[in-house]
């Protein structure tokens, strides 16, 4: 009976692995990335932040050391508040050899505070020592329950039980391995405990009340923001690209850094001029003001496609964060013109500290920042250059959400001559236009009117330009 | 080892756009170009600064998201980005614009400046370069036209480049490639003194031989890792160092607080008899494929002719990296300000 027990315990704890999840859609055949992850509760983050750091510490003794250099190994670490995880980059050849030394780095997990735990434990404090203005913000924003650097061992064991077990493991293996090696992946188990009972997570998210206040040290002003982010990921890089992109454009920080701290909030920590302070402070929607402006932002949305779609190991989060929590990354080539200018709202909530002398700073001009009306669309200007073909959609709709907005001027559709005998013809060709837009595509009449004018020596003959007016 | 160089020239001849093709359309690229001697930075910086300043350029740039750096590093000025294959084909277009109309920006003056790059006052002591010119219409145009209509431009391109990007490519750099004359920097007389300890730089400089092969480059990117190692490992006198690809081979600037002892250690690190390390050919080729290394690696591939890039982990034998390594003359100097 008890040897039946024995067996059957054998035989159910033999069953419990990893769960493994493959990234077909990264587009990198040369290089593989690995990740092992695992979640925990955010107000244990910091226990994860220092656990990672110690093993990538081990990994840097023989002989992993030896081992990584050998197989082209290269190890980083990631931590934030959803869980943590270590990731490497190694040889597409090399794919199983670097997942068995990624798990036999587990072997080196501290049972103990022993020399090496405590060397890891006082590079972490070093690096906050002193005053740090950063550390401060970020330790009140998201409310540390302990001092930082005061952790005990008993919390650190607590930790290592419920968190690193083998069934809250995430392995993540870009690319499409073949049927071989995803069945000995399957096999492999990392030496980690199979305990499967962990307490519920009774942590409280921490209050993110807005808070201004006045710092005399801090000049000209430092933020630690929580700023949030619309649901599918393709809209949170759209979003990312549009805020930087305006930001950078119109009030550039001083000094910034950010990362994806939840499924809904990315972390923002900048050190801000008076111009960038208030952009940060004023600014409710986010929509592109012209079409210059959009076409920047579907361009930045793209290459930042691009780069996470072929380099993951240069945003872990965005990876490890979603498939651990369950979501499909879908990012398509672009999203539809509409989306983009229908633009998205804005909300950062956080600690915002300021300096009295930011008040009398030359920077601070708030007569100098337009911003746009986040209840209107902004007026479209589109121009088509004769090559290609004419993106009638996109102009239709456009139109149709800006004349929503209960317009009274209409927008014109300008064509352009350069000699009077071809005024008639373009007059037709511009004709032929509009009854083409209200009659396929709806846009009310009165919404356009048609206009020629006199060529500009830099445009083609063909060249066609859509303008709405602001009321 | 100190050996004093007279000033020799060499010649790169290498493809004046250069070409790494990798399935991403993540595109990395760079325009560079000599510095006459090491020297002149402020006039090429000024002209590339006023070249880029083009509102056509820059209205091209803002809508395809282009972003890029100009800097001066070692004997070259770099401009270095990032961009779709689209984007960068209407930029690369946009600035063959401006350099047509650069003759009539000429006519309402360009202001000199100097790089910000944090370890330009090293650059420009070790090259013996000065920010004082005489900036006439004569000298600007005739540095504009030396470099960027006669030859001398080299345009690093990665990833995935359709034939339009190419053709857009070579008509920036159209004409015959003129040879880079390189005149390797010598220690330069004040020097000779013990350098004041303080924020400081050593100056390596790796003589290999030719041809360069991708075991070569294999060979001295080993011999720096360990070198690297070496200095903020065991002996914990510098973890920064930046290094520059050369036509005769390669240069690298390690940032230290300790110059003397930084470069004491140097020399004890190069007198050491050479161990070919076992395995550095799976280091090599991930170090190649990193992200932080993208342009790196492809600026070195490329200075060195060495494109296409492996697609497989590359296996050198320990005797030719011996034979690279031993045949590879070395100076070393400490730079102070």
């Amino acid at each position: 009976m008890g040897a039946r027990s024995l067996i059957v315990a054998g035989l159910l704890w033999a069953q419990v692995k990893p769960k493994i999840h493959y990234l077909p859609q990264i587009q990198n055949k040369t290089i593989t990335w690995i990740a092992v992850a695992w979640t925990h509760a955010p107000h244990q983050w910091e226990i994860g932040e220092i656990l990672t750091s110690y093993l990538v510490q081990e990994a840097k003794r023989p002989p992993f050391r030896e081992q990584a250099e050998s197989l082209g190994l290269l190890l980083d670490r990631w931590c934030n508040a959803e869980g943590a995880g270590l990731t490497v980059v190694a040889p597409r050849a090399h794919l199983i050899a670097a997942v068995e030394w990624l798990y036999s780095l587990f072997t080196r997990l501290p049972h103990a505070p022993d020399l090496s735990w405590q060397s890891a434990f006082h590079t972490y404090r070093k690096q906050w020592e002193g005053f740090s203005l950063e550390r401060e913000l970020f330790w009140r924003l998201y409310g540390s329950p302990t001092a930082p650097g005061t952790l005990s061992w008993e919390q650190v064991t607590f930790y290592l039980q419920t968190h690193l077990t083998i069934e809250n493991l995430h392995l993540i293996v870009s690319g499409n391995p073949s049927f071989r090696e995803k069945n000995y992946l399957d096999r492999l188990h990392p030496p980690l405990v199979p305990e499967g009972h962990y307490p519920a997570n009774t942590a409280t998210q921490p209050d993110l009340r807005d808070t201004v206040e006045q710092n005399l040290w801090a000049y000209p002003a430092y933020v630690a923001l929580l700023i949030e982010l619309p649901q599918p990921w393709a809209e949170k890089i759209a979003f990312l690209q549009a805020f930087f992109s305006r930001w950078h454009r119109e009030a550039p920080p001083l000094r910034w850094k950010g990362q994806f701290w939840s499924s809904t909030t990315y972390l923002l920590q900048a050190r801000l001029d008076g111009k960038s302070y208030n952009f940060l402070r004023n600014l409710r929607h986010l929509a592109p003001c012209d079409s210059a402006e959009l076409l920047a932002w579907q361009a930045a949305y793209t290459l930042s496609r691009h780069q996470l779609l072929f380099y993951p190991q240069l945003h872990p989060e965005v990876w490890l964060t979603a498939t651990v929590r369950g979501d499909s990354i879908e990012l398509p080539d672009t999203l539809p013109s509409q989306r983009w200018w229908r633009g998205w709202s804005f909300s950062a909530r956080g600690i915002w500290l300021l300096n009295d002398w930011l008040a009398v700073d030359t920077l601070l001009r708030t007569d100098t920042f337009p911003l746009p009306s986040p209840s209107k669309v902004a007026p479209p200007d589109f121009v088509w250059t004769g090559e290609g073909e004419l993106p009638l959609s996109e102009w239709a709709s456009a139109l149709q959400l800006f004349w929503g907005e209960g317009q009274t001027s209409p927008c014109e559709l300008i064509g352009y001559y350069k000699r009077v005998k071809e005024r008639s013809k373009r007059l037709r060709h511009l004709h032929e236009l509009r009854r083409r837009l209200i009659q396929q595509y709806h846009v009310p009449p009165e919404a356009l009117r048609i206009t020629l004018r006199l060529m500009p020596p830099d445009l083609s003959p063909k060249a066609i330009r859509l303008k709405c007016y602001a009321p | 080892m100190l050996r004093p160089l007279s000033f020799i020239s060499f010649s790169l001849f290498a493809q004046a756009v250069c070409v790494l093709p990798q399935e991403t359309n993540y595109l990395v690229w760079g325009i560079y170009h000599p510095l006459e001697r090491g020297r002149g930075e402020a006039l090429a910086y000024g002209i590339a600064q006023a070249l880029f300043s083009d509102s056509l350029l820059k209205e091209v740039a803002y809508i395809h998201s282009i972003t890029y750096t100009i800097q001066r590093i070692g004997p070259w000025l770099l401009i270095q980005g990032s961009a779709t294959p689209e984007g960068l084909y209407a930029f690369f277009t946009a600035l063959r614009g401006a350099v047509d109309r650069f003759p009539q920006r000429l006519q309402k003056g360009i202001s000199l400046a100097l790089s910000e790059h944090p370890l330009s006052p090293f650059f420009r002591y070790v090259y013996e370069d000065t920010s004082e010119i005489e900036a006439t219409p004569l000298t600007i145009s005739r540095s504009f036209f030396s470099y960027w209509k006669e030859g001398r431009l080299r345009i690093i391109l990665r990833g995935r480049v359709p034939s339009p990007l190419l053709r857009a490519a070579r008509l920036l750099t159209e004409g015959e490639t003129m040879p880079i004359a390189y005149f390797p920097p010598e220690l330069p007389p004040p020097l000779h003194q013990p350098p004041r300890q303080g924020n400081s730089v050593v100056y390596l400089r790796w003589s290999v031989p030719q041809p360069f092969t991708l075991s070569a480059l294999i060979a001295v990117w080993s011999h720096i890792q360990a070198l690297s190692r070496f200095l903020c490992e065991e002996r914990q006198l510098a973890c920064r160092a930046m290094w520059v690809p050369l036509p005769t081979g390669i240069e690298g600037w390690i940032e230290t607080a300790l110059p003397a002892a930084t470069e004491q250690a140097v020399r004890d690190f190069l007198s050491r008899p050479y161990r070919p390390p076992a395995h550095s050919g799976a280091a090599f080729f991930s170090w190649l494929y990193a992200p932080e290394n993208l342009f790196l690696s492809s600026w070195w591939a490329c200075v060195w002719g060495i494109a296409p890039l492996p697609k497989e982990i590359p296996k050198p034998s320990p005797r030719e990296l011996r034979r690279v390594i031993l045949r590879c003359s070395t100076t070393a100097f400490s730079v102070s300000e």
